[in-house]
């Protein structure tokens, strides 16, 4: 049975497959954020920490 | 099913040319006549060079237009109001690219166009044309009319938030950013190069026409206002608006994903746009010339409740011509994407 979490980010619907494991990263196909996989049992993500881009001066 | 037989009235100007190179790529239609008096007789791809080898139509003159399925009127503001029975005679559709049938009240055609409406008995005949706020309608319409440019560009960015009754009806804030291809291809002093290139020019601060259409169509039945200004900058195409909205509540960005999700999860040509590294961040027009795309993004303030929307199109595109051929689609029942699958270009 498919067990589905949400994006924590954009809310999306985050599907785990059968080959994740823990500490993975993938990409939300909705909002592109960085995902890190927290637990399987249950399935839980957080974003992955991000590099800050500097886009100021 | 035959070939639909399509004509355009008006087909020198940029919009004009616009339809007929979409027109001339869509498999189920075939463009009979397209007109201009002043160019009668003179090969379109004279006017409209990327045609070329494309087709050896001709200009007509409207008055010797043929009987056809679906006429596309690309008339300068004022002149499609004047002559629409003419037309109607014409063929059994119309869809009218000019501002003469996108107001449902033709009071506001005195406030905002400063003339009376020659026939408003037609006004409620028209369907307004943004097929993602009108597609039930224009399935059963006869009669569309094309939304402004910089109306399609904030309504498309506004209308989820509008319809979830989620922001302050009048502390909307909207500055427009567009390309030169907006003023048409009629020359003036603001358009010669010296002083258009290069050029940040606050064209429109207030007062903008294409306001009468966002109050219509985003108002839901309540009292709103929007503030809009426009600015030309340095672009032959495309528009970019940025929006200034008030949220009524305390909401995350979680919850305007959803909203917006909610409102265009089906749609093949909106786009949310919201990323959190790399260039194209945010929406863009640059890559969406060419293509029937609207994308959207936005970003909320962590220290108030302003919510900044970010909506971009290309203005001959989504902003009028795509447009129209999208409402064609749909009142014929084509594949809504039919002759507009062209995704942009990158880099351009």
């Amino acid at each position: 049975m498919a067990v589905n979490t949400e994006c924590p980010v954009c809310g999306a619907e985050i599907a785990r497959t059968n080959d994740m494991v823990v500490g993975e990263l993938l990409e939300c196909p909705e909002c592109g954020s960085e995902l890190e996989v927290i637990s399987l049992e249950p399935f839980e993500i957080e974003e992955a920490p991000q590099e800050e881009e500097d886009w100021g001066q | 099913m035959a070939a639909l037989k399509v004509s355009i009235v008006g087909a020198s100007g940029y919009t004009g040319g616009e339809l007929l190179r979409l027109l001339l790529g869509h498999p189920k239609v075939e463009v009979l006549q397209v007109t201009s008096e002043r160019l009668t007789g003179k090969f379109v791809h004279k006017t409209h060079p990327n045609l070329r080898k494309r087709t050896d139509l001709k200009f007509s003159s409207a008055a010797d237009l043929q009987k056809c399925d679906i006429v596309f009127l690309c008339l300068p503001h004022g002149s499609a109001m004047d002559r629409i029975e003419e037309f109607t005679g014409l063929a059994d559709r119309i869809i009218d690219l000019s501002a003469d049938f996108r107001l449902r009240n033709p009071d506001d055609y005195i406030q905002w166009y400063d003339r009376p409406h020659s026939n408003p008995a037609f006004l409620e005949k028209f369907v307004y044309g943004v097929c993602e706020l009108h597609r039930e309608e224009m399935k059963t319409a006869h009669y569309v009319s094309g939304a402004g440019c910089n109306a399609t560009t904030t309504i498309l960015g506004l209308y989820p938030l509008y319809k979830a009754d989620v922001v302050e009806p009048h502390s909307t804030v909207v500055e427009v950013k567009v390309g030169s291809s907006e003023g048409g291809n009629s020359a003036s002093a603001g358009s010669h190069h010296p002083e258009r290139s290069g050029a940040v020019r606050s064209f429109m601060p207030a007062g903008h026409r294409h306001i009468a259409e966002m109050l219509q169509e985003l108002a839901f039945g309540r009292k709103i206002n929007i503030h809009f200004s426009a600015t030309s900058i340095e672009m032959v195409r495309g528009v970019l608006a940025t929006s200034h909205v008030f949220l009524k509540e305390d909401l995350q960005e979680k919850d305007i994903w959803k909203i917006y999700r909610s409102a265009y999860g089906g749609e093949p040509f909106i786009r949310i746009v919201k990323e959190r590294d790399g260039i194209f961040r945010f929406p863009e027009p640059k890559i969406l010339t060419g293509s029937n795309y609207c994308d959207i993004g936005f970003q909320k303030d962590e220290r108030s409740n302003r919510l900044v929307v970010i909506s971009a199109l290309d203005n001959l595109m989504k902003g009028a011509a795509g447009q129209a051929v999208q409402a064609l689609n749909i009142m014929f029942g084509f594949e809504e994407t039919t002759g507009l699958e062209f995704p942009g270009l990158h880099p351009v």
